[in-house]
């Protein structure tokens, strides 16, 4: 291990450390702009300079490209080294327009930081300075390239970290411009990421433009919520309103990076239909009332039909700690849940996934990174957790093999084989993979090759496309690769693993089934939205109106919050923070952010002035989280639980549930599964072996489909519309082509679909991507399957 | 018929007193206030009523009508019990001050005084040292640390100055031979006191001036390192009655020094109780004078002063006076 | 030996405190105020003699605008970040021709201390405090001015400096001491 001297302290760092790292390991931050940890150096901005006193290199050399080596004497004070500095600033400033006033970036800038920090201040040059025509970037990115200091990182990440090609630079020298061929949306769904990584105002983000100072918001460490990948996020909120979501590193989950979903799903928060103050039959009323109303409904129904008249639905971006309380409360009460998942297949496939990846080792974002064969079965990384893509994509920068078996067409920044199989076909490729060595050879071409070189497999499994016994065939398969394959699950919520964990025997459809057979009179709905993504629209609003009581806690401006009888508003992420479980069992924290409340740009007077009142808080009730409210719930029907704040719930969960709450924030659980019973699940006969019609796959996308970010006005601009893939060769023989709009009809409505066709789709196979959902309002059921007498041309 | 026609009186002299006392208190301030500003070149209140007479009654507006705020944590009864005691003993003290000669009204005896008790100084002692109290439970009670360090150098200092305040009125007492005012009073019917005994008058005069806690000496409530030392966390009249309290003392104050050194009321032409006034007034001048001229003193300096010379200085005194005495009784 | 004589000097200066010449120093104070007290009084009487103030003196704030009659401030927001009572707020905005402005700009000058901070670290030179002081209020709502109530049509203190024209909103590459817009395009030196 190299050893060196910098500014008199001896250090030893591994090899290939770079100099500009092994002194910030000293506390020594050697000024820099275009160095990135993630991207590597790229010794374009020359800021770095220190001096070398003695060993294998001397003189005034850029810290962030030289290795550490042995016996290198380095001096980042020494009046050449500083004197460099001081001259590259005053160099780059010399064509800047200096406008920080009008600049977002003010505030957290990093050239403005070194640039005061040289005490540079007046420009001496006379000359002219170069200009640049902006770009229009799409919604997200916010141009003004006079303010380039011509770094490469944006390029460096969108091309080669991302592996994305419309952004880059064009020309040279002087004239280097940093953008597109030509203005449009950057197509990169980790786009926002170009604004965290540009250390100038170059790139901005959009949506927070002008919104407010650094110094001015409050901001918290939290996480992102929109997958079960459990990004570290810091998030800032300014005048009662969430304004911007940056990524947080985290050298364990996510890195450096973040994905658009995740940094601009935010504003679900901010929702103007966001409901505020809690409601009774629509109206709405004090907190008292509302709590007091509830508690009636509750007792009566129980002395009209006992507990088990009650049901208890919650979903997978409950936080831990509703989970862990609506549980004890569930228990306490005997009341019928709580139910976590939509139906027993949903439950059950997702416990057989947490089962099998916990037994044959969980893996991570980081190891993925580090995997060098990788095989995606049934997941579409890019829909479902976006920044796996970008995780796939370094392990494949460093020579991984990937593959895929799923039958959507996949979409990922690097080249992978892939095989659009499903259902029985997928059964037989894993079964015959799990048998032989060289069974998905057949499927993918080059796995043979792959696997006999291969150190550390991972396989990233969803449940979403594939059926419990291809689940249970993958894990198999998986043992059959042996110590080095681990399996990284993909799970549709924040909190899925959780879920799981924490569900019993109920699901929503069996509660459903049992309010139709009379034996459940009452829902109580904590933060879960049945509504959200159900084949089943008409049976679902027949059970919910045939209710005597809907309780409904949540902050969504869901469905059915608009149907609920009682309604109390509970805290995002935001305002009351809480604890996830991630897909690799990792247990995080997010912090509040702010106090929460109407924001304040909602309450202007004719849009010109803050009101001019004096309040002791902030307008709007202070929203509690839903934890919180069930709690309040328990004591008032007399069935408190003795807990009284947040570190109370983690002791009592420690004890109930130690499986999920052994480890400390950060690190990862470690459950073994269990309580899958196979018996439960009939298999249902595949009813497309005997027909014309093709089966029915309902799939989301990247920005549409997700709860909460559904709710996020931010990604309007990018929600692709409903999409409907057919196999290119049965598309063409029925003479559609991509891009063509047809109507399907289903029940007595028709929703528009634009064609996309691809050969990896299989035949007797249509996959329905709803797109924005707002088109499925009126959809009471989608069947199994569609015959071509149901399409037609529009 | 006799007790109640003398707890009439008694009533009676009270009531007035007492009305003159928190007239004449509010006026001082008034003059002070204005003496002050023309010490110093300005003009001081002019603008409640001509010449700013009315400021006294506007300043009682005021202070009656501010909140009264106890702050949190302070130890309630005592927080609100401090202000009266200041004020009470201040308001006592003068009680046992004669102001006049005894006069004969319809064959009735009426004394010059509220009450003339026979060891009047000693009274009045008393209830000065009573009123340490006051302050030292305010400044702890406030649960603040500038009240308490308020309190604390208040109660030093009385402590301190007391001694070589009763040891300065020793040598008139020897002289007089007698604690009772009214005697000592009538003791100065050829010669006042502070002719015979300046050095005592001296002593007094700077012993009280710590004792009432003024400039120079007003290191408990020293603003500039104290905020206001023991009554910063006092608002509204409770305010109010640590200010009536400081100046009611100052006329207690004239009015010792008139009787003990300045010969009471006694005087040529005048009639008596304007002679008294008048010397309580040139003594409450002084009083402003002083204000308007010396510096605080330094804590230690202010120790200094007490122990190593004021004390020793009031030792000597008495013994000389002792000696004279000795060597040429009653003369 | 530093200390020692230190220690001494300052025994001897009490000494010489002690001496009998600080009361001649007494007496010359008791002299000095008592020939003030009868002097006349300096003091001018404020609401019947009204001085003129300095130009620079520290009162009332106001937003200028630019020599064109434009709003000078751009909402950078360094004024509400420099001022010590943090009495400044405002939302920035967009204006249609681009130029950021501010949405709403509001002074509580309950809390104001008139320090003139926020003049010294606006950029645009568009806060300004003016001579200006009576400005007393029955109820501190009042005191509460809003961006209507700042904006002046004058350009106050400075009548030259129009930020815009070094770094506004002007067509690229045509604003003072810019060259022509770069082609990125073209390979030609
Ligand atoms: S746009 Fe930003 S990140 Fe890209 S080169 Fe310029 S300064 Fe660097
Ligand atoms: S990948 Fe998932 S967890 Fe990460 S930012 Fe995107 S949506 Fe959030
Ligand atoms: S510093 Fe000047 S330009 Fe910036 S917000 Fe304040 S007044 Fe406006
Ligand atoms: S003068 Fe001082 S206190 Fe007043 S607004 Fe400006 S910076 Fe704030
Ligand atoms: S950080 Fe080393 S050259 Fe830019």
């Amino acid at each position: 291990m190299p050893r060196l001297t910098i500014d008199g302290q001896v250090i030893e760092v591994p090899p290939g450390t770079k100099v500009i790292d092994a002194a910030e390991a000293l506390g020594i931050v050697i000024p820099r702009l275009c160095y990135h940890p993630a991207l590597g150096p790229a010794g374009a901005c020359r800021l770095c300079a220190v001096s070398f006193l003695d060993g294998p290199v001397k003189g005034v050399l850029m810290s962030c490209s030289i290795e550490a080596r042995d016996g290198m004497v380095v001096s980042t004070e020494h009046p050449e080294a500083v004197s460099f500095r001081k001259q590259v600033i005053e160099w780059l400033m010399m064509n800047h327009p200096h406008d920080c006033p009008v600049c977002d970036e003010g505030g957290h800038c990093l050239l403005q930081e070194v640039t005061v920090a040289s005490g540079h201040c007046r420009r001496r040059y006379p000359g002219p300075k170069r200009t640049f025509v902006d770009q229009d970037l799409g919604p997200f990115v916010q141009q003004e390239m006079n303010r380039c200091i011509h770094c490469w990182r944006c390029r460096r990440f969108y091309q080669d970290y991302a592996g994305y090609r419309d952004f880059g630079a064009l020309g040279i020298g002087w004239r280097t411009y940093f953008g597109r061929a030509t203005s449009g949306v950057l197509e990169s769904p980790f786009s926002g990421n170009l604004v965290d990584i540009c250390p100038t105002g170059a790139l901005t983000d959009k949506p927070s433009r002008f919104m407010a100072r650094r110094w001015d918001v409050e901001r918290a460490p939290s996480l992102c919520i929109h997958c079960s990948l459990g990004c570290n996020v810091t998030v800032s909120a300014h005048l009662r309103e969430i304004v911007q979501v940056e990524a947080r590193y985290n050298g364990d989950v996510n890195g450096h990076f973040i994905c658009d979903r995740g940094r601009y799903g935010f504003d679900y928060a901010n929702h103007p239909l966001r409901p505020r103050s809690p409601a009774v039959m629509g109206e709405e009323t004090s907190w008292s009332k509302a709590i007091a109303q509830a508690v009636a409904g509750i007792e009566e129904v129980t002395r009209a039909h006992g507990p088990k008249a009650i049901g208890v639905v919650s979903s997978e971006r409950a936080s831990l700690e509703a989970m862990v309380t609506l549980s004890l409360l569930c228990e306490e009460t005997g009341w019928e849940g709580p139910a976590f998942f939509q139906d027993e297949e949903t439950l059950v496939k997702n416990r057989l996934l947490a089962q099998v990846a916990l037994s044959h080792g969980i893996a991570g974002l980081r190891e993925v990174e580090k995997a060098d064969l990788i095989l995606i079965v049934g997941t579409d990384p890019i829909c479902e957790a976006p920044l796996l893509a970008l995780a796939i994509r370094q392990a494949w920068r460093r020579g991984a093999w990937v593959g895929a078996l799923d039958p959507r067409p996949i979409e990922l920044p690097l080249t992978f084989e892939q095989s659009g199989l499903w259902d029985e076909e997928l059964k037989k490729a894993l079964l015959k993979g799990a048998q032989r060595e060289e069974g998905l050879e057949e499927v993918l071409p080059g796995w043979k090759e792959a696997l006999d070189r291969s150190r550390e497999i991972v396989v990233i499994l969803g449940p979403t496309v594939v059926d419990i016994s291809s689940l249970r065939r993958c894990g198999e398969f998986v043992s059959k690769l042996g110590k080095k394959a681990r399996i990284f699950p993909v799970f549709r919520g924040p909190n899925s693993l959780a879920a799981s964990a924490l569900s019993r025997e109920s699901t929503f459809r069996s509660l459903a089934r049992k309010i139709r057979e009379g034996k459940i009179k009452a829902l109580l709905l904590v933060e879960a939205d049945p509504f959200h993504g159900t084949k089943m629209r008409g049976e679902l609003e027949a059970s919910i109106r045939s209710l005597e009581l809907t309780i409904v806690i949540d902050y969504l401006p869901s469905e059915v919050v608009k149907r609920a009888h009682i309604l109390i508003p509970s805290a995002t992420i935001y305002e009351g923070g809480g604890s996830f479980i991630n897909q690799e069992g990792r247990l995080q924290r997010a912090s509040p952010v702010h106090r929460g409340g109407i924001p304040l740009r909602r309450n202007l007077q004719g849009n010109l002035r803050p009101p001019r009142t004096f309040a002791k808080g902030p307008p709007g009730e202070t929203a509690k989280s839903s934890w919180q409210v069930l709690l309040e719930l328990g004591e008032r029907i007399g069935k408190g639980l003795g807990i009284e704040d947040k570190e109370d719930i983690w002791k009592v969960a420690r004890e109930r549930f130690p499986f999920l709450w052994q480890v400390e924030p950060g690190g990862r659980i470690s459950w073994e599964g269990g309580g899958v019973q196979e018996e439960a699940m009939e298999e249902e006969e595949d009813p497309s072996q005997s027909s014309q019609e093709m089966r029915v796959l309902l799939v989301t996308s990247t920005f549409a489909g997700e709860e909460l970010s559904q709710y996020s006005s931010k990604l309007d601009p990018v929600r692709n519309e409903a999409r409907a893939f057919f196999n290119e060769e049965v598309a063409s023989q029925r003479g559609l082509r991509r891009g063509d709009r047809i109507w399907i009809r289903m029940g007595d409505v028709r929703v528009p679909f634009s064609v996309k066709t691809s050969p990896k789709v299989p035949s007797k196979l249509l996959i329905l991507d709803p797109g924005n959902e707002g088109l499925w309002r009126e959809v009471r059921e989608v069947s199994k399957t569609i015959g071509w007498t149901e399409i037609e041309r529009a | 018929m006799e007790l109640l026609t003398y707890l009439a009186l008694m009533g009676l002299k009270s009531i007035a007193v007492l009305g003159f006392l928190l007239f004449a208190a509010s006026y001082l301030v008034l003059g002070e206030r204005k003496l002050l500003a023309r010490f110093q070149v300005r003009y001081g209140p002019n603008r409640a009523g001509p010449w700013g007479l009315l400021q006294p009654i506007a300043d009682m507006i005021k202070l009656l009508a501010k909140e009264d705020i106890v702050p949190q944590g302070a130890d309630r009864k005592l927080f609100l019990l401090a202000p009266a005691l200041v004020a009470t003993t201040a308001l006592l003290s003068f009680g046992a001050v004669p102001w006049g000669p005894e006069l004969v009204l319809g064959g009735r005896k009426i004394e010059g005084a509220v009450a003339d008790v026979q060891v009047g100084l000693l009274y009045i002692f008393a209830m000065s040292s009573l009123s340490v109290y006051g302050i030292a439970l305010g400044g702890w009670a406030s649960n603040s640390k500038y009240s308490l360090l308020g309190a604390v150098r208040g109660a030093a200092q009385m402590i301190s100055y007391e001694i070589s305040l009763g040891l300065s009125l020793a040598p008139i007492v020897m002289l007089s031979g007698s604690f009772s005012l009214r005697e000592i009073v009538e003791a100065q019917e050829k010669v006042p006191f502070g002719l015979i005994q300046p050095v005592s008058l001296f002593l007094f005069l700077t012993s009280a001036l710590a004792e009432i806690k003024r400039i120079p000496f007003d290191l408990p409530e020293a603003e500039n390192e104290l905020v206001a030392g023991y009554h910063t966390e006092y608002s509204g009249m409770r305010f109010g009655l640590f200010f009536l309290g400081e100046y009611v003392n100052i006329i207690v104050l004239g009015g010792v020094v008139a009787n003990m050194f300045l010969g009471g009321w006694k005087g040529p032409l005048l009639p008596p109780l304007l002679w008294f006034v008048i010397k309580v007034l040139a003594v409450a001048f002084f009083l402003i004078w002083v204000r308007a001229t010396l510096p605080r003193l330094r804590y230690d300096q202010l120790m200094h002063l007490g122990w190593k010379l004021l004390l020793p200085l009031s030792v000597l005194n008495v013994i000389l006076t002792g000696a004279v005495l000795a060597a040429w009784p009653k003369s | 030996m530093g200390e020692k004589r230190e220690g001494r000097s300052r025994d001897e200066a009490e000494r010489r405190e002690g001496g009998l010449h600080v009361l001649g120093a007494i007496w010359g104070g008791f002299a000095t105020t008592l020939k003030h007290l009868f002097r006349r009084p300096i003091t001018q009487q404020y609401p019947e003699v009204r001085r003129s103030l300095p130009e620079r003196a520290r009162g009332r704030i106001i937003l200028t605008r630019d020599p064109k009659g434009d709003e000078r401030c751009v909402a950078c927001e360094l004024c509400s970040a420099v001022c010590p009572v943090s009495c400044i707020s405002m939302q920035a905005a967009q204006r249609e021709d681009g130029r950021r402005y501010a949405l709403w700009f509001r002074i509580n000058f309950a809390r104001c201390i008139f320090c003139g901070l926020c003049e010294e670290a606006c950029p645009t030179l568009a806060i300004q405090l003016t001579p200006d002081f009576e400005m007393i209020k029955a109820d501190p709502l009042d005191l509460l001015y809003e961006k209507e109530d700042l904006l002046v049509d004058h350009c106050g203190k400075n009548t030259y400096y129009d930020y815009q024209e070094h770094c506004g909103t002007g067509e690229k590459g045509m604003r003072p001491g810019e060259l022509p817009p770069v082609d990125p395009k073209t390979n030609l030196p």
